[in-house]
């Protein structure tokens, strides 16, 4: 199963919630939130988020129970009041201070590893997702290590739309450490996107578990 | 991770898709690059790889490309449980991924909103991007401004490795590319390396000391002063063979006596239950003095040695004994100084001289206002005690570096890159290149006057206008004293560029920031051993560089092909072809001395270490053939012997470094005539950091109190400031303010606290001077001058202030504020 390119478009019917979107709308939301960690949002992804069609499918999407705090928290800091260059600057420089180490101590790495260990990465958990991603024939394109929470979650996104057996443990990896890593984002970021995105991922992840029940049971 | 062009991956929902998520599948997904390949990428082999660090040899276990785990080189015989920060240091969360740019100086051009910096808002680039940045930047400060506006004296203890000597590195290229400022001497010794050479004819401070073996054997008193070995010698310049602690061991082992003179009862002093004196700090050189008006009123100094092996005595003699001032240097007199009873100052005059006596001096003792005077008075007692050249007598000043006096083996020497400047006799790390060169501690000073002049060891220059910075393997906003008068000259450099692996402090001060691999995903060779040489080690890449780092050699490299250069920079050699050249050097001397050593590839490819025998080093003694003969054997000073007295410094008329050893009241100290604060504050080496490495790793657990540097401070004085243990405190004085947690213990003495310097600024407020520190930066506290016209070295260890129990906000270390409009 070729897993490496890119989702097909989606003919299913418009869905409402995330527990009745098809596999495919599944992945595209997890890709969409997998990607405010791969990199900061630039001006143009802030002005698309934040009016017409990026603002209003927020309104729509944060109706979901449990997506839906997560995502509040998104609209909000895309509200913040400044024009898209300085609030995509200030995503970039908060991005920085949060996920590439400039923050010393306030670093909240996007790793894995750092939150199941001992706070070093390349742990354990890079490895075992290096294996799994190899098991798919994949590998990471960028340099960075497989347990980064974008990589994970992209990677959870190809099995959900490919209805592969190994997203069930996937998901739960991800539900293992996303909540410790979006709880440290609620109090270290100022702008609340990370925060919001991460939470969403969280609940995103818990609810592929149940969701892969009940599609195997069909 | 941050992927460049992530637009497409995470572009704007379309109108669709607001009809429906199915729609909008296609363009929140994959429609732009992947985060992932098809095709398993293959990983580093598994195995252990031997290789080295500042803390010892240690051999990595690798799986999967990656480091699981460190275990110290089988024949260390004393291994740093600091290895444990190695593998942290190469894998914390906050590695320096990418190249990035300070916005503001990016969007607006050098020396835009320089208050902006430390503020963390930095733009990722290509490493294309960053390259052509460095290289403009440098080709327009050196048109515009001439070959002395770029500071290249980079300073700090870089990472081990003859190849990717990284300050050697950017010193080679800035040659290449025109001229730079350079910097001399270092922070360790910057004062008793130019005083030394006047006194004893060397620099003294990195040379081999009589060896332990004969120390153990004939050495009945050993006086550690201001001096830490057990702490210090965890680390080496090059790769740590911690030699020391057999030594140290076989000492307590004897029963030797030993005496910590320091104002804590250090690890040293615990390890060998010995007798603890604790002088007011600052205050040595009076106790010196002390102790050598003793000897003289009571017959006990060695005349003989005074005549035959010195000079000057006779002019130091009316000083002590108060001829010239009025003011006999007595122990009692000492005493009101130092605080240390006179009669103990003359018991220890009486055993010294008694008892074959090993006086061991710190490189501490000089890290202070005048802090040329006390290597020099130290070296004046031990001549009046004359047992200098004997088996176990005399004086030290490496005991608690590096491992001085660990034998030396029959090694080759092991060369290393050049800069292109000419190499400087002493140490490896001085070379003479540049167009001007300053006191390596006085840069905040020339940033703040350019144009001025500023006088050094006889000469006379100006400081010169700077308009560019370079730092490589080195964290001067951590080492560098008064942070507050730092922050603010800083804001003078229109451009600030560091190469380094992690998130330091001086990195998140940078303008342009370039990250540089760890020694342990390059290859690279090594000595182990500063003074004991015992080995040649190959230092071969244990893992692939982590996200994009580059190697030293590799990122200069291409910059000086930016500007033209690259040919020259490289002379054509690859990595591995540099290595092989350093050691086939070594190999033709080792020949030529019929030492084996195999050919480099049977070194390289088999056990990727060669050790060296000891014989001769076994018995070496210190001045031993001075002593033996002083005319065939003279020392390198203008009379071939220990000057007490200089007439070289005599003729440079300084007011602050007379001709012969004296007491001179620091600017501030403790019980000082003039001095506003009661506390001293003490900024000793920490236990589990090298300077300031390591700070940034999981070891700082081990030993932070309530997140904060801790604040060690006698009962008596937290009593009186209502301090408990585990409190954070506030310390402050004139210059600044840090948070700190407090240790109440009774292993200091009363009227001084210890903050170890190294512990990394953490500004509430970047760019703003007088912030608090939050995580507890000792150097916010300490004074930026030059300890004397003479040396102009740093004065680290001079500091007084106030300690109280914080009452202010809380705060996190860290935490950073909310950007404006983004909250």
């Amino acid at each position: 199963m070729d897993l490496s390119g890119t989702p097909r478009a989606a003919s299913a019917a418009p869905a409402t919630s995330f527990e009745t979107a098809s596999p495919e709308e599944r992945a595209a939301i997890l890709t969409w939130l997998a990607g405010f960690f791969a990199a900061p949002p630039t001006a143009a992804v802030v002005g698309a988020h934040r009016r017409a069609a990026g603002a209003a499918l927020l309104d729509e999407i944060s109706g979901d129970p449990d997506l839906g705090p997560g995502l509040h928290r998104m609209r909000a800091a895309f509200a913040a009041d400044v024009d898209d260059d300085a609030l995509a600057a200030a995503f970039e420089r908060v991005f920085g201070l949060l996920f590439l180490g400039i923050g010393g101590p306030g670093t909240v790495a996007p790793y894995e590893s750092a939150h199941r260990g001992d706070g070093r990465l390349f742990q354990e958990p890079t490895a075992a997702m290096t294996h799994l991603l190899a098991g798919h024939d994949l590998a990471v394109a960028v340099g960075e290590p497989a347990d980064h929470v974008a990589i994970e979650a992209m990677l959870l996104a190809r099995l959900v739309e490919a209805g592969h057996p190994d997203r069930g443990a996937l998901a739960e990896r991800l539900a293992g450490w996303i909540p410790d890593f979006a709880g440290r984002l609620a109090t270290r970021d100022p702008t609340g996107l990370y925060a919001g995105a991460a939470d969403a991922l969280a609940a995103a992840a818990r609810r592929e578990r149940p969701l892969q029940t009940l599609e195997t049971r069909n | 991770m941050s992927v460049v062009s992530n637009d497409d991956t995470r572009n704007a929902p379309s109108r669709r898709s607001l009809l429906g998520w199915g729609l909008a599948a296609g363009v929140f997904g994959m429609a732009g690059p992947s985060l992932l390949t098809v095709g398993a990428r293959a990983a580093t082999p598994d195995g252990e790889v031997l290789t080295g660090s500042h803390w010892g040899a240690f051999r990595a276990k690798v799986e999967g490309g990656r480091i699981v785990s460190v275990k110290p080189w089988e024949k260390d015989p004393a291994p740093s449980h600091q290895l444990a920060g190695v593998l942290d240091s190469i894998y914390s969360p906050t590695r320096i991924k990418y190249p990035m740019v300070r916005r503001a100086w990016l969007e607006k051009g050098p020396g835009a909103s320089p208050e902006t910096r430390g503020t963390g808002d930095f733009v990722r680039v290509s490493w294309e991007k960053a390259i052509e940045l460095v290289a403009k930047e440098l080709v327009r400060v050196e048109k515009t401004y001439g070959p002395t506006a770029t500071f290249a004296g980079s300073y700090g203890w870089k990472s081990p490795g003859r190849l990717h000597n990284c300050q050697s590195l950017l010193r080679r290229m800035m040659n290449l590319k025109g001229s730079f400022v350079n910097a001399s001497g270092d922070y360790s010794s910057g004062a008793a390396q130019i005083i030394m050479p006047h006194v004893v004819g060397t620099l003294e401070m990195y040379e081999q000391q009589t060896v332990w073996p004969i120390v153990v054997e004939k050495t009945e008193l050993m006086v550690f002063w201001g001096a830490d070995p057990v702490v210090t010698n965890q680390i080496s310049w090059v790769i740590g063979d911690h030699g020391g602690y057999a030594g140290m061991a076989a000492l307590k082992a004897k029963g030797t006596k030993v005496i910590c003179i320091d104002p804590v009862k250090t690890e040293t002093a615990e390890f060998f239950g010995a007798e603890w004196i604790a002088p007011r700090p600052q205050t040595d050189v009076a106790m010196m003095l002390g102790i050598a008006h003793t000897l003289v009123v009571e017959k006990l100094h060695d005349v003989k040695f005074l005549d035959e092996y010195t000079t000057g005595f006779d002019k130091f003699l009316p000083y002590l004994m108060g001829e010239t001032d009025k003011t006999p240097k007595s122990a009692e007199w000492a005493s009101a100084i130092c605080e240390v009873p006179a009669d103990k100052i003359k018991e220890l005059a009486r055993a010294f001289a008694k008892n074959r006596t090993m006086l061991a001096g710190g490189f501490s003792l000089q890290r202070q206002h005048h802090g040329e005077q006390r290597h020099w008075m130290l070296v004046t007692l031990a001549s009046m005690l004359g047992q200098i050249g004997l088996p176990g007598g005399g004086f030290g000043f490496s005991y608690h570096y590096a491992n001085g006096g660990a034998p030396s083996a029959d090694a080759p020497v092991l060369t290393g890159i050049t800069d292109g400047g000419k190499a400087k006799e002493g140490a490896a790390w001085m070379t003479e290149a540049g167009a001007a060169t300053i006191p390596c501690a006085r840069i905040v000073d020339m940033l703040m006057n350019p144009g001025k002049d500023f006088d050094f060891n006889g000469t006379r220059s100006k400081y010169p206008d700077v308009k560019m910075a370079y730092w490589v393997g080195g964290n001067p906003f951590v080492h560098h004293q008064d942070r507050n008068r730092m922050v603010e000259a800083w804001k003078k450099l229109e451009t600030f560029i560091v190469q380094d692996f992690q998130w330091t402090p001086t990195a998140r001060h940078a303008d342009i920031v370039l990250p540089a691999t760890t020694s342990y995903e390059r290859n690279d060779i090594e000595s182990v051993g500063d003074y004991a040489g015992s080995a040649i080690m190959a230092m071969k890449k244990v893992i692939d560089p982590v996200f994009e780092s580059k190697t030293d050699y590799d990122i200069f490299a291409a910059i000086a092909d930016k500007l033209g250069k690259g040919k020259e920079f490289t002379e054509g050699k690859s990595e591995m072809d540099w290595i092989r050249s350093f050691y086939d050097a070594a190999l033709t001397q080792a020949k030529a001395k019929k030492i084996p050593m195999p050919e480099f590839d049977a070194f390289w490819n088999g056990a990727g270490v060669i050790e060296f025998p000891v014989t001769e080093g076994k018995t070496f003694v210190r001045y031993g053939k001075f002593r033996e003969d002083p005319l065939l054997n003279p020392l390198g000073t203008p009379s071939g012997k220990i000057e007490i007295y200089s007439k070289n410094i005599e003729k440079m008329g300084y007011d602050d470094c007379g001709p012969h050893p004296k007491w001179m009241e620091p600017v501030e100290r403790l019980g000082g005539p003039t001095t506003k604060y009661k506390l001293h504050i003490a900024t000793s080496h920490p236990k589990s950091r090298l300077h300031s490495q390591l700070c940034g790793t999981k070891l700082r657990e081990t030993y932070q109190i309530a997140g904060h540097e801790p604040c060690l401070i006698n009962p008596k004085d937290a009593e009186a400031r209502g301090i408990k243990d585990g409190d954070v405190v506030r310390v402050f004085n004139d210059r600044g303010q840090i948070l700190a947690g407090a240790k109440v213990t009774d292993k200091i003495r009363a009227g001084v606290v210890r903050v170890n310097e190294g512990g990394w600024y953490d500004p509430v407020e970047a760019g703003k001077p007088g912030s608090l520190c939050r995580y507890g930066d000792a150097n916010v506290l300490t004074v930026d001058m030059g300890t004397s016209k003479l040396a102009q070295g740093n004065c680290g260890h001079t500091a007084v202030g106030e300690v109280e129990k914080y009452a202010g906000p809380a705060v996190t270390v860290g935490v950073f504020t909310a950007p404006a409009g983004a909250a």
